[in-house]
C-alpha cells in the first residue's frame, strides 16, 4: 500500500522540473493535471456563480422593464442587433442580457437550496433509520417505494398546480426530489459505520448517541453525501428549469432560465435568441457540474455509483 | 532415498529429449503511467512431461506475470519484450491469436488462485466444464455431458449428477478448485499451470488438492507448473523448484538438494523463515527488510540490500548463473556451499 | 415462493394505496376547485349545484370513502371538463403514448446497451471517449431545450420534419429522438460501468485461459453478468421515461396522455389528474415487479427470498 503511494506521488515530483504555463501550472497545484475538460468546467461554474451573486452590479436594464418600440430585438452578434441590448429583446422589448443575469440568480439559488434540503432531509432520514432498525426503517424502506413508483416530476406537477407555485413550495418540491439516493445512502454507511469497532468502543465508554454522530459518524460520511449532491445538482437544476418551462414554476414577475425558455419557445422563428440563449446557459451549467460531480467522485469516492 | 534416483531418472529423461517447455530469456513489461517497470527480468525454465516444476517466490516477484505471459493473459498494459516460449518446439510468442486460442485450455491449461470468482456465477458448473469439451473437441452435448461427469467424478465431487447443474455460490472453496481443476483437464492438456491453487483453501483442503494434482499429473503424464509462495506446498508437490525474487530467477534446483543446502542467500533466508519440527527455535527469522516494488530494481543483485553474504561485487552486473553439477544452479556472486 | 410473491405483491398494493391516496389528499386540500373552473361572480347557488353534482359538497373523508368504492366498481371519476369519464379520456390517448414511449424505450436500450458495451470493451479509446461524451452531454441537456432546437434546425431550418403533432412516422422521429438521447445517455452509462466491472472479474480471464474466442467472451462469459445491474436500472427508466414524455408531448404537442396531463393539472381536474397518476404509479409498480423477477432469472445467486448469498 505505502509503495503504491509513493508511486503516485513521485512522478509530479520529477514532474515539476518541467516548464508549464501558468494555466496548467494552476491545475497541477489544484491536483487538475491534464484534466481540461474538468478545468474548463470549473471556471464556467465559477463564471456562472460570480454572475449569479455579483450579477445585479452590471445588469444593464430592470429585467421587468418593458420597451414595447424595441420588441423582439435581434442580439448584437445578428444582423439589426445594436449595443444597446447584447443579447437582444424579447416579446415585451426586455433585455434579455438582464433578465438572463436575473433568471441566473434565481435558478442557482432554488438549485442550490432545494439541493441542501433534500440531502439534509434524505440524509437525516437515513441516519434516523438506521439508528433506530425495526419498523423505523420499514416506513423508510416503503416511503423510498412510494417515490421510486411515481415519477418526481409528475407528482412535482400535480403539487405545484394545485397547492399553489410560491416560491417556497417549489423550492420544497424540488428539494424533495432525490432525497431517497441520499436516505439509502446514509443508511447504509451509519450501518457499516456503527458496526466498526472504534464507534463500539466510544459507544461503551458512555458517549452519547449526539456526540458519537456529531464526533464520529457524520465525518466518515460527509463526504460521499457531498460528493453525492454535486451528482445530484444537475437534476435539480434541470427539473427547477422544466417545471418553470411548463409555466408551473416559477412566476412572473419571478423570472428563471427556464421560464425565459417557455416564453421563447413560442417565438421560435421569429427570435430564436430567446430561448436558445438560455438553453445554452442551462446546458453547459449542468454538463460542468455532471464532469465535476464525475471527476469528483472517481477521485474521493470510487465507491459511489 | 528414492527420491533422490528419481531425480536422477528426470534428468536423464531431459538430456534425451527436449523439454516439454522451455522459457528462453522471457522479459515483461508493465506499462504504468509512471512509466514502465520490467517486472519479469531475463527468465530461463523448462519443464518435461510428468514432472512438476515449482515456482516459488513472495508475492510480486514475477511468478505469476512469467506464466500469464507464457499464455498471452497478460493484461493490456503488460508486454513481452524478450524472450521465446518453446512448447512443444514451437514459440508461442510468435503463434497468430487465433492459433494461440486453440492451444490455451487445450494443450496448456491454466488454474487460478481463488476459485471462488475465477469461475462463473451466471453459468453452472457443467456447464462451464463441457464448455472446455466444446471449444477444443468436435464433441455432442450428450458425450460432453458424459465426460463433464467423468471430469467430475475424477477430481472428487461427490455427486456429480447434482453438481453438474449447479452454480458456484452452491460450491465451497475446495469444490469449487476441484471444479476449477476439472474444467482445466477435460480436454487433458499437455502442461497445466496451477498459479497457488491451494492459497485461499482450508489447510486439509489444500493437501487434498496438492494430492489430487499429483495424481492427475502422473494418471495423464502432464506437466505440472505449480506456483506458490509457500515452501511447504513445494516440498509437498514439486520436483524441481525455481526461486524468482524480483523479476528473476536466482536459483534452480531438485527439490531435496534445495531443502537439504540452498545455496542462494534468499532461498536460505525463505527455508530460516519456515518452522522447523526437527529443531526448537525461539523465535523464526524472517529476512530483514522487503523486497523492492519494481521501480526500484537495479541491474544488480536485487537481493544485495537485504544479503548478509553481499561485498562490492554485488553491485552494479547481474550476477550470472553457475551451473553446480547438473541439475542445479544460483544466480550470486557468493553462493552459499556446505561444509 | 408463493410466500415471497404474496409478500411482494402485499407491498406493491400497498404503495399503489399510499401514492393514490397521498396524491389524493393533496389535490383535496387545496381547496375548492370550482373557483378556478368557474368564473369570478358566478352565484354560489350554481356551484353548490356542481358541488353537489362532482360529490365536493362532501367532507374529504366521505369523498375518500366513495373514490375508493367507484375505483373498485371501475369508475375513475368524470372530467370536470369535458363531463367524459376520465378512464375514456386517457384510455382514447393511450396508444399514441404508448407508441412515443414504446419506440423511445426499444431504441434506446438497444442503441444504449450496445454503445455502453462498446465503449467499456475498447476503454480509452477514440470511441469510448467519444460515446462517453455524448452520454454525459445528453443527460445534463434540459430535453425540453433538445427538442426546441430539434424543431428549430429539422423543421424550421431545413423544413424536413414536422414541428408538432402525430399521425405520420414523421412526425415521430424527433420526439423519439429527443427522448431517447437522453435515455440511451443514461443506459450507455450504466451498461459501460457495468461492463468494466465484469471484465476485471477473476473469471473472465478464466474465460481467456480455457480458450474462449474474443466473441465469445463477450457473449457468453461477460454480457450475461453486466446484463444482471443494466437490467435494474433500465427498469428504473422507465418512470423517468413516462416522466420525460409528459414534458416532450406538450414540446411537440403530441397528442398523448402525457399532454393531458398538463392540460388537467393546469385547469386542475381532478379526475384526470388521479387517473393518470394511478396509472402511472401502476404501470411503474408492475414494472419494478417485472425486473425483480427477471434478476432473480438473471441472477442465480438471487435466492427466491431475494437474499443475494
Amino acid at each position: 500500500m505505502t509503495t503504491k503511494q509513493a508511486d503516485s506521488v513521485m512522478p509530479s515530483h520529477t514532474a515539476t522540473g518541467v516548464k508549464r504555463g501558468w494555466l496548467s501550472a494552476t491545475m497541477h497545484r489544484w491536483g487538475l493535471s491534464g484534466e481540461w475538460l474538468v478545468t474548463a468546467a470549473l471556471i464556467y461554474i465559477a463564471f456562472i456563480l460570480f454572475i449569479a451573486v455579483f450579477g445585479f452590479t452590471f445588469q444593464p436594464y430592470e429585467h421587468t422593464k418593458q420597451d414595447l418600440f424595441n420588441q423582439l430585438q435581434p442580439p448584437v452578434f445578428m444582423d439589426g442587433g445594436s449595443w444597446d441590448h447584447i443579447f437582444g429583446t424579447d416579446d415585451l422589448g426586455r433585455d434579455v442580457l438582464s433578465r438572463l443575469i436575473k433568471g441566473l440568480q434565481l435558478s442557482v439559488l432554488i438549485g442550490v437550496v432545494g439541493t441542501v434540503i433534500g440531502a439534509v432531509l434524505g440524509s437525516v432520514l437515513g441516519i434516523v433509520a438506521a439508528h433506530f432498525r425495526g419498523w423505523v426503517e420499514e416506513v423508510l424502506m416503503m416511503l423510498v417505494d412510494v417515490q421510486v413508483s411515481l415519477p418526481f416530476i409528475i407528482f412535482a406537477l400535480a403539487v405545484l398546480a394545485f397547492v399553489g407555485n410560491s416560491l417556497t413550495v417549489l423550492i420544497i418540491v424540488v428539494g424533495i426530489d432525490g432525497w431517497e439516493r441520499y436516505a439509502r445512502l446514509s443508511r447504509s454507511m451509519v450501518l457499516s459505520c456503527n458496526a466498526q469497532d472504534y464507534v463500539r468502543a466510544v459507544r461503551s465508554l458512555g458517549l452519547s448517541n449526539y456526540k458519537i454522530y456529531r464526533r464520529h459518524v457524520l465525518p466518515n460520511i460527509l463526504g460521499t453525501l457531498v460528493v453525492q449532491a454535486t451528482i445530484n445538482l444537475p437534476g435539480v437544476i434541470l427539473l427547477e428549469s422544466t417545471l418553470s418551462f411548463l409555466g408551473l414554476g416559477v412566476q412572473p414577475p419571478m423570472t428563471s432560465l427556464g421560464q425565459i425558455l417557455g416564453v421563447g419557445r413560442d417565438y421560435l422563428i421569429l427570435a430564436p435568441w430567446i430561448a436558445v440563449l438560455p438553453g445554452m446557459v442551462i446546458f453547459f451549467l449542468t454538463l460542468s457540474i455532471a464532469v465535476v460531480g464525475d471527476w469528483l467522485r472517481d477521485r474521493l469516492d470510487p465507491t459511489l455509483k | 532415498m528414492s527420491n533422490t534416483q528419481n531425480h536422477g531418472t528426470n534428468a536423464d529423461h531431459m538430456a534425451a529429449s527436449p523439454p516439454l517447455l522451455e522459457v528462453r530469456g522471457l522479459s515483461v513489461v508493465f506499462d504504468t503511467p509512471e512509466g514502465s517497470h520490467q517486472v519479469v527480468d531475463h527468465v530461463d525454465l523448462k519443464v518435461s512431461s510428468g514432472q512438476t516444476l515449482g515456482l516459488v517466490g513472495e508475492s510480486g516477484s514475477g511468478k505469476s506475470v512469467t506464466c500469464l505471459a507464457m499464455l498471452r493473459l497478460l493484461a493490456a498494459r503488460g508486454r513481452v519484450i524478450n524472450g521465446e516460449v518453446l512448447f512443444q518446439e514451437q514459440d508461442l510468442l510468435k503463434l497468430s491469436e487465433d492459433d494461440m486460442t486453440q492451444l490455451r485450455g487445450c494443450k496448456i491449461a491454466m488454474v487460478f488462485q481463488d476459485p471462488m470468482v475465477s469461475l462463473n456465477p451466471v453459468r453452472t458448473i457443467g456447464w462451464q466444464i463441457s464448455e472446455s469439451l466444446h471449444l477444443h473437441q468436435n464433441i455432442s452435448r450428450e458425450a460432453a455431458k458424459r465426460r463433464t461427469l467423468e471430469m467430475l467424478d475424477l477430481v472428487g465431487i461427490p455427486e456429480p449428477k447434482t453438481r453438474y447443474n449447479e452454480y458456484p455460490h452452491q460450491f465451497s472453496g475446495g469444490m469449487s478448485q476441484r471444479a476449477m481443476i476439472a474444467m482445466a483437464i477435460a480436454c487433458e492438456p499437455k502442461l497445466l499451470i496451477a498459479d497457488e491453487p491451494t492459497t485461499a483453501l482450508d489447510v486439509t483442503i489444500q493437501a487434498q488438492i496438492l494430492e489430487l494434482l499429483s495424481q492427475l499429473k502422473s494418471d495423464l503424464d502432464m506437466a505440472l507448473i505449480l506456483i506458490t509462495h509457500d515452501l511447504g506446498v513445494i516440498a509437498e508437490a514439486a520436483d524441481e523448484v525455481a526461486v524468482m525474487y524480483a523479476g528473476r530467477v536466482v536459483e534452480e534446483a531438485p527439490v531435496f538438494d534445495l531443502f537439504d543446502n540452498p545455496m542462494h542467500p534468499y532461498t536460505l533466508g525463505l527455508l530460516n523463515s519456515l518452522p522447523r519440527v526437527d529443531r526448537k527455535v525461539d523465535r523464526l527469522n524472517a529476512i530483514e527488510g522487503s523486497a523492492p516494488p519494481p521501480h526500484e530494481f537495479v541491474e544488480g543483485c536485487r537481493f544485495e540490500q537485504r544479503c548478509g553474504h553481499c561485498d562490492d561485487s554485488c553491485t552494479g552486473t547481474r550476477p550470472d548463473f553457475k551451473n553446480i553439477g547438473t541439475s542445479r544452479r544460483v544466480a550470486c556472486m557468493h553462493p552459499i556451499t556446505t561444509s | 415462493m408463493t410466500r415471497y410473491i404474496i409478500i411482494k405483491l402485499a407491498r406493491s398494493a400497498f404503495t399503489l394505496w399510499f401514492v393514490v391516496s397521498a396524491v389524493f389528499l393533496v389535490l383535496r386540500a387545496s381547496g375548492d376547485p370550482l373557483y378556478s373552473i368557474f368564473s369570478l361572480g358566478t352565484p354560489e347557488s350554481t356551484l353548490d349545484i356542481y358541488r353537489e353534482k362532482w360529490g365536493i359538497d362532501k367532507s374529504i373523508f366521505e369523498q375518500y370513502i366513495i373514490y375508493f368504492q367507484d375505483i373498485f366498481r371501475g369508475d375513475f371519476g368524470t372530467s370536470f371538463f369535458d363531463a367524459r369519464p376520465a378512464w375514456d379520456l386517457i384510455v382514447e390517448r393511450l396508444p399514441n403514448t404508448l407508441l412515443l414511449g414504446g419506440t423511445t424505450f426499444v431504441i434506446s436500450v438497444v442503441a444504449g446497451v450496445s454503445l455502453g458495451a462498446i465503449a467499456a470493451l475498447m476503454r480509452g479509446s477514440k470511441w469510448d471517449r467519444g460515446i462517453m461524451t455524448v452520454a454525459v452531454a445528453s443527460f445534463s441537456m434540459p430535453s425540453y431545450f433538445l427538442g426546441l432546437l430539434l424543431i428549430l434546425f429539422f423543421s424550421l431550418e431545413m423544413r424536413w420534419l414536422p414541428t408538432a403533432g402525430a399521425g405520420t412516422w414523421q412526425h415521430l422521429i424527433l420526439p423519439a429522438t429527443t427522448l431517447g438521447l437522453t435515455l440511451s445517455g443514461t443506459i450507455a452509462r450504466f451498461t459501460r460501468s457495468a461492463m468494466l466491472e465484469v471484465l476485471r472479474q477473476p473469471y473472465m480471464r478464466t474465460a481467456r485461459a480455457k480458450g474462449a474466442s474474443k466473441w465469445r467472451q463477450i457473449v457468453w462469459h461477460a454480457l450475461p453478468n453486466a446484463a444482471i445491474p443494466t437490467v435494474t436500472v433500465i427498469g428504473f427508466q422507465l418512470g423517468w421515461l413516462i416522466g420525460g414524455s409528459v414534458v416532450i408531448e406538450t414540446v411537440f404537442s403530441w397528442p398523448g396522455a402525457g399532454r393531458l396531463f398538463i392540460v388537467a393539472v393546469g385547469v386542475r381536474d381532478f379526475a384526470v389528474v388521479q387517473m393518470f397518476i394511478l396509472m402511472v404509479a401502476s404501470t411503474v409498480i408492475i414494472a419494478n415487479l417485472l425486473v425483480d423477477i427477471l434478476y432473480g432469472y438473471l441472477d442465480p445467486r438471487i435466492t427466491i427470498t431475494g437474499i443475494k448469498k
